[in-house]
């Protein structure tokens, strides 16, 4: 752990069902920790009842292991090494979609990922997903083909099927990381022939590189290492014949050459399989004799599959052909702290910090950032779980608890405390350790009660927050949950804390109407959520209500007129207009790539070139909201106004208050763009307070809203599925009952399935699932995650629209009106 | 009378709402009645025997709004009744239900008639004769609507409880519905119609355990004729708070009874309502003659303070607003406030501004949530409209102190209130090693759904004449120039937060030009914002 050299920190991570767990079984195995009899089956780091019985993992758990390599292959590390131990910290991620925050979580605290795609239904959405955050996290990819023993024993594949199938997983994967290709990573694409690609599979235990099959050959042939490796793969052959090598597939006489990679790789696999599994007792002897396995008395007598697993299992061991690519083409923390400190130090790039991050200093100032919250077993306590990257940290130290809404030099969001102790988690269980230096993932003790979710702990006062984790997936599905006994409510508040410490994505909240509201991603998400609280945190019984979806509240088009509203007193009045903004602009401060705390002048550049802004105008914008972060803008396009900026604190908290309780239904405003076109204030101060301001410029904004023809806003789930052929007619007929629809068909090559792209309302979306199954006989199995927000047709001051219809209901169940308040509420006439 | 609680309140209007608003016809008087039913609706033998009684020199008569044309007519007939110097109050500062008080020591009176509807809380300093008005109350419908409401459940237990304007009628209600209809186990909730003891001061010429009894309870006759005097009825009997009481009939707790209700939709009902959240609540309006059940906009209202509590949880600086000067113990409500918000570590300031209307409230940006010290019907706002929330004083007090955990109970009276803090302290300081608990420890902030770290206000160890001292010494500014955190006052750093504090001077910055036409024109609309 002290050799920072020596550890390897990384996340596994796939598409739902490629089977990550069942690989890290393996690794674990190897380290001893289960039997390898169960390795496969055990799913070592599904800890939870309910991720057993599912088959699915809901939580991402680490494990560190302890491993030795051979002296041969230390050679082949291309970085700095100290002695042949290795410490891998392993983070095991949950793979369906709803889930994928944790993924978010674990990948933030490791430098390298293991990609596990499945050969069968090849690179899936989630695995693009997560292979893009890795990406954007300068996360370095190793690649695992999984599951080739389906295609050897259900889909009978030919060697030179099976080759085109590893060559086009290999090929998607690199599609995607060349897509989000970057600088300071470097190209970091993966390749069979350098070693960064295994084949294996997960369940039987077995896998290779390259690598291993051109040690075994390259001593036979009397070639480099390397350059076997390179003959392995591609179009590379072998003519045995003139024993020679070629890059054409025919020999001189025209006659089809093997290719290397089926010759020498393939074969022997073939080979052993169609002896096993045909039961051909004396050639799978003689196969044995020669591969150099030796089975153990008990397992001579094995047959048919069982007997396939060992002998592959003792023949290329999977947790071999993983940890090789692991420690020699993974980055240890000493490299990858050096490029990825710029993405994760949000202070200047110079400073200590910075500097001991980037040399991943055991003896720097302490940078820890916490990532997730992992549940003890002691109800209502938590490990803060997180990576040390830089300094030292260790039981009883003093440390600066920073919050993510820490700003340096203020004293919100900061606790002083000590740590009470530091501890290793190793899946189910946790091992105290004394200290832990930089480039490790750690569990503290201590500090729970003063971080909800993530957050950073140092012992510098300078310094500033580790930047925060950006998640793919938003919280759109809320339902309200209350007790079914009224005394319970304390116990529910007290779970909900719970649960938000919990998950890295859920939100718990009240709304005005004094409802709890849970918030998941997906119905799934929802669900486990739910059962956690009632079952875990709160411990008492609750009622859900059914699932509701927040909506935005937009304008469509410019008002032909200004909104005039009048002070209490009737000596002030605003005139003010909404804008609708564009959709890029919305998701381009959402994603925060246009920020309040931008500099205004760099800001209005950009607002200039990309948004067609004019210049002056966007300079003067005065905030964003809701929540000062939210995509409306308060504009000042007035032209020499007295006592102007006297007010400016008074609109903007009237335009905070306006834009989180839009006119129509109180729900978020968003893409609105309010100009104040022109202010007459009273000439003494006290006449022009706070007190007149606020509610006056919170009724002009309602009123320039409904002037500029108001709409609302659904969010969209962009749905993927993948079907065989045979199932298309059931889900067009699902997604068109539900308001979806197919912009993405296509048919994954050398397969008989397709892929399907869609986009779903959310509010549509509840039991999707379910009835997708039962439509397509349950062979359709779609990932659903938040895409974007949607205009939806229709005004909702009119009746006889579903607009009209669903504003009305937001208002019923929120205890208002049912009718939209007329202008005449807001608006004042000269 | 619209809901108090899904509209805004009244008393939050501003001004101008109040001097526009339209009275409805039906809470008007019908011009067209007789002097004499005219003297019968404002009680006035009543009042006169009353104050010749006891010898009232000086006497107010305060008038809400809709009753002030008649104000004249009551002058002329109690003048000719009695010797006593008569003066008419309006318009009171905080709200027609309550007795105003200050008002009424401006002329020195000694006894106030209070006209209308009321509040019936128990006032401080001045004795007070309440006249309700007599409405008609069909009774056989009334009792038609019972019956439905029960279900012929005539072992049920029930409370009878009413508008205040319908007391005369309540005994003839359950006459009825005991001897025709034949329920047995009814209750019926009195009220106070007069205060005449409520001082030491007025106590002296008279012998306090001979006090008038009370109206009603001579009319129904079942149950014993005397009744302990109002203001301490809250206490010892089981009661509703607020001169308005009843005795549960022996080995019943509140939880078995039901409530009905004979009043059309007012504040005294939803107060009712948030008070017996415990029981099942039924209402009827004499006025439309329906009849329905309360209980799930109940839940509802109670489900939105409990949003307004959470909110005060997370809240740092407290505004206290006072919005009584009569009602009995709030100036020691308001001590106590003082009391728990210094102890929760949080900061407090005292607002007395009348009538409470947003633009008042908005002028303070600094406060995060406003208590409402004010009559039990006047503190429920909903503050919607309000730029920040506004919550009883019993909401505060469960927020702040962490150890009380709601129960669904709801109280709105003062010295209950004040009662049970004693008792809760005594309980605890038994057990006062629970306190395991950090300190510092943020807490998670339901409305929100984030931590909410507290920022404290401790007292400043100095006393008033060292900082006073430490301020005229020189004072190190720091680069912040922070001078306010030496009071650690709420003021100065949310000033800090302001992009606009009024202290720039800016100099060299504006640049020079020549004086230029100003604005001209009268505020309702100026010559230059024709053209926009």
């Amino acid at each position: 752990m002290d050799r920072v050299t020596n550890v390897r920190n990384m996340s596994v991570i796939a598409h739902v069902d490629h089977g990550k767990s069942t690989l890290t079984d393996s690794l674990v195995s190897k380290a001893g920790i289960i039997s390898s009899a169960k390795a496969g089956e055990a799913r070592f780091t599904d800890t939870r009842q309910d991720e057993q019985d599912r088959c699915i993992t809901i939580k991402s758990t680490a494990i560190s292991m302890y491993f030795e390599m051979n002296e041969e292959d230390l050679s082949e590390v291309k970085q700095k090494t100290d002695g042949n131990g290795f410490l891998i910290n392993l983070i095991d991620s949950p793979g369906h979609v709803d889930f994928s925050s944790e993924v978010t979580a674990a990948l933030r605290v490791t430098d390298g990922a293991l990609v596990v795609v499945d050969c069968v239904s090849g690179v899936s959405v989630q695995t693009e997903t997560v292979l893009r955050q890795a990406l954007t996290e300068r996360i370095k990819p190793v690649v695992i083909v999984n599951k080739v023993d389906r295609a050897l024993l259900e889909l009978q594949l030919t060697k030179e099927d099976l080759y085109q199938t590893f060559q086009r997983t290999v090929e998607n994967v690199n599609v995607i990381v060349s897509t989000y290709f970057e600088q300071t990573l470097g190209d970091v694409q993966v390749y069979p022939e350098r070693g960064t690609v295994a084949f294996g599979s997960g369940l039987h235990g077995w896998g290779f590189t390259l690598r291993q099959f051109a040690n075994r050959y390259a001593k036979k042939f009397g070639v480099d290492k390397e350059k076997m490796m390179t003959k392995l793969w591609g179009e590379n052959y072998f003519n045995p014949a003139t024993r020679k090598w070629t890059n054409k597939g025919t020999d001189a006489n025209g006659k089809p050459l093997e290719r290397a990679f089926n010759m020498f790789v393939l074969d022997p696999i073939f080979k052993l399989f169609d002896a096993i599994m045909n039961f051909k007792k004396e050639q799978t002897a003689t196969m044995l004799d020669k591969l150099n396995i030796i089975l153990k008395v008990e397992e001579r007598d094995l047959e048919g599959k069982a007997l396939l697993k060992v002998v592959m299992r003792r023949f290329l061991p999977a947790a071999d052909a993983l940890l090789e690519m692991i420690v020699i083409h993974l980055p240890s923390p000493v490299t990858a702290q050096k490029y990825r400190v710029e993405n994760l130090y949000e202070g200047p790039l110079d400073d200590e910090c910075a500097e001991g991050i980037r040399n991943t200093d055991p003896n720097g100032p302490l940078m820890l950032y916490v990532s997730k919250m992992v549940p003890t077993s002691d109800k209502g306590r938590f490990y803060a779980f997180g990576r040390v990257f830089s300094g030292t940290v260790r039981s009883g130290l003093k440390v600066r608890i920073q919050g993510p809404n820490y700003v340096p030099g203020k004293k919100e969001d900061l606790f002083v405390k000590n740590i009470q102790r530091t501890i290793l988690m190793m899946g189910r269980y946790i091992e105290p350790i004394e200290d832990c230096p930089a480039g490790n993932i750690v569990g503290l003790v201590g500090v729970d009660q003063f971080l909800l979710k993530s957050g950073t702990i140092t012992t510098l006062e300078s310094a500033h927050n580790m930047r925060v984790m950006k998640f793919s997936v938003s919280p759109v599905v809320q339902v309200a949950v209350e007790v079914k006994n009224a005394n319970d409510l304390p116990k529910l508040v007290e779970g909900l804390k719970r649960l938000s410490k919990s998950d890295p994505c859920v939100q718990c909240f009240t709304s005005d109407s004094g409802e709890h509201i849970v918030a998941g991603a997906g119905e799934l998400h929802l669900e486990i959520c739910l059962k956690d609280l009632e079952e875990d945190h709160a411990q008492v019984p609750i009622k859900v209500g059914d699932p509701v979806v927040p909506y935005c509240e937009t304008v469509q088009s410019e008002a032909e007129n200004y909104a005039l509203s009048k002070s209490p007193n009737k000596h002030n009045r605003i005139f003010m207009k909404a804008v609708p903004m564009q959709e890029e602009l919305c998701k381009e401060i959402e994603e925060g790539n246009i920020h309040p705390r931008d500099d205004p002048k760099a800001r209005a550049r950009v607002l200039a070139e990309k948004f067609e802004w004019d210049p002056t105008d966007a300079r003067k914008i005065w905030c964003f909201g809701p929540e000062t972060t939210g995509a409306n803008l308060l504009v000042d396009t007035t032209k020499a106004v007295q006592y102007l900026n006297e007010i400016k604190d008074s609109c903007v908290a009237a335009f905070q208050w306006a834009s989180k309780e839009g006119a129509l239904a109180e729900e978020k405003m968003r893409g609105i763009r309010f100009n104040v076109l022109d202010v007459t204030l009273h000439a003494d101060a006290i006449h022009r307070g706070g007190g007149q301001i606020i509610p006056t410029c919170r009724r002009v904004m309602y009123a320039s809203q409904l002037m500029a023809n108001p709409g609302i806003q659904e969010p969209i789930y962009l749905v993927e599925i993948q079907c065989p052929e045979t199932a298309m007619g059931g889900i067009y007929g699902v997604l068109n009952r539900r308001r979806g629809h197919v912009f993405a068909e296509e048919q994954r090559p050398g397969t008989p399935l397709y892929n399907i792209k869609a986009y779903m309302p959310v509010n549509e979306s509840f039991g999707f699932t379910a009835d997708l199954r039962s439509n397509t006989g349950g062979q359709a199995f779609p990932q659903s995650v938040f895409d974007h927000w949607q205009l939806m047709n229709g005004t909702p001051l009119e009746a006889g629209n579903k607009v009209y219809d669903i504003v009305r209901g937001i208002r019923k169940r929120k205890g208002l009106s049912e009718d939209v308040p007329g202008l005449d509420r807001y608006y004042d006439k000269l | 009378m619209s809901s108090p609680l899904t509209g805004a309140a009244p008393m939050a209007d501003s001004g101008a709402e109040v001097i526009q608003r339209r009275i409805s016809p039906s809470s008007l008087l019908d011009p067209t009645l007789s002097p004499v039913d005219r003297a019968i609706f404002y009680d006035i033998a009543r009042t006169a025997e009353a104050i010749n009684a006891h010898g009232f020199a000086k006497v107010a008569l305060q008038f809400p709004d809709a009753l002030l044309p008649d104000a004249g007519f009551v002058y002329q007939q109690l003048q000719v009744l009695t010797q006593a110097e008569f003066f008419v109050l309006a318009d009171t500062t905080y709200g027609s239900c309550c007795v105003d008080e200050v008002a009424a020591e401006h002329v020195q009176a000694e006894l106030v008639v209070h006209y209308g509807h009321s509040c019936l809380c128990a006032p401080s300093r001045v004795p007070v004769l309440y006249v309700f008005g007599q409405y008609e109350l069909d009774i056989l419908q009334c009792c038609r609507a019972i019956d439905e409401s029960f279900v012929s459940d005539k072992q049920r237990p029930i409370i009878i409880m009413y508008d205040v304007a319908y007391h005369r009628h309540a005994g003839a209600v359950v006459d009825y519905l005991s001897t025709t209809l034949g329920y047995q186990h009814l209750v019926l909730s009195r009220i106070s119609t007069e205060h005449l003891a409520t001082t030491q001061k007025t106590l002296d010429n008279e012998n306090s355990s001979q006090q008038p009894t009370d109206a009603c309870c001579s009319t129904t006759g079942s149950t014993c004729g005397s009744v302990p005097a109002p203001h301490c009825a809250c206490t010892r009997v089981q009661a509703s708070p607020h001169g308005r009481w009843y005795e549960l009939l022996p080995g019943t707790t509140l939880h078995d009874y039901a409530i009905f209700y004979i009043g059309t939709e007012s504040r005294a009902l939803s107060h009712i309502v948030l008070t017996h959240s415990q029981c099942q609540i039924f209402s009827f309006d004499p006025m439309t003659g329906k009849h329905c059940e309360q209980t799930p906009k109940n839940n509802r209202s109670l489900m939105k303070r409990y949003y307004l509590m959470q909110k005060a949880r997370d809240a740092d600086v407290v505004g206290i607003v006072v919005g009584t000067l009569g009602v009995a113990h709030y100036l020691e409500m308001l001590h106590h406030l003082k009391h728990i918000i210094r102890q929760a570590g949080k900061k407090h300031y005292q607002f007395v501004i009348g009538k409470i209307n947003v633009a008042k409230l908005a002028n303070f940006m600094e406060i995060d949530v406003f208590v409402l010290v004010a009559c039990p019907e006047n503190s429920l706002i909903d503050s919607k409209e309000f730029y920040r929330p506004i919550v009883t004083p019993f909401e505060l007090e469960l927020s702040l102190r962490s150890e009380l955990e709601w129960t669904g109970r709801y109280v709105t009276d003062f010295q209950q209130l004040l009662a049970d803090y004693e008792s809760q302290l005594d309980a605890h300081s038994s057990g006062t090693s629970m306190n395991a608990v950090d300190e510092d420890a943020p807490h998670f902030s339901v409305i929100t759904g984030r931590l909410k770290a507290q920022r404290k206000y401790r007292p400043v160890a100095l006393d008033d004449d060292s900082l006073a001292s430490s301020m005229r010494s020189v004072t190190l500014r720091n680069q912040a120039q922070e001078l306010s955190t030496a009071l650690g006052s709420a003021a100065g750093d949310y000033m800090l937060q302001r992009s606009f504090r009024g202290l720039e001077q800016k100099l060299g910055e504006t640049a020079v030009t020549k004086a230029e036409q100003g604005r001209r024109g009268i505020a309702r609309g100026y010559t230059t914002e024709k053209d926009i």
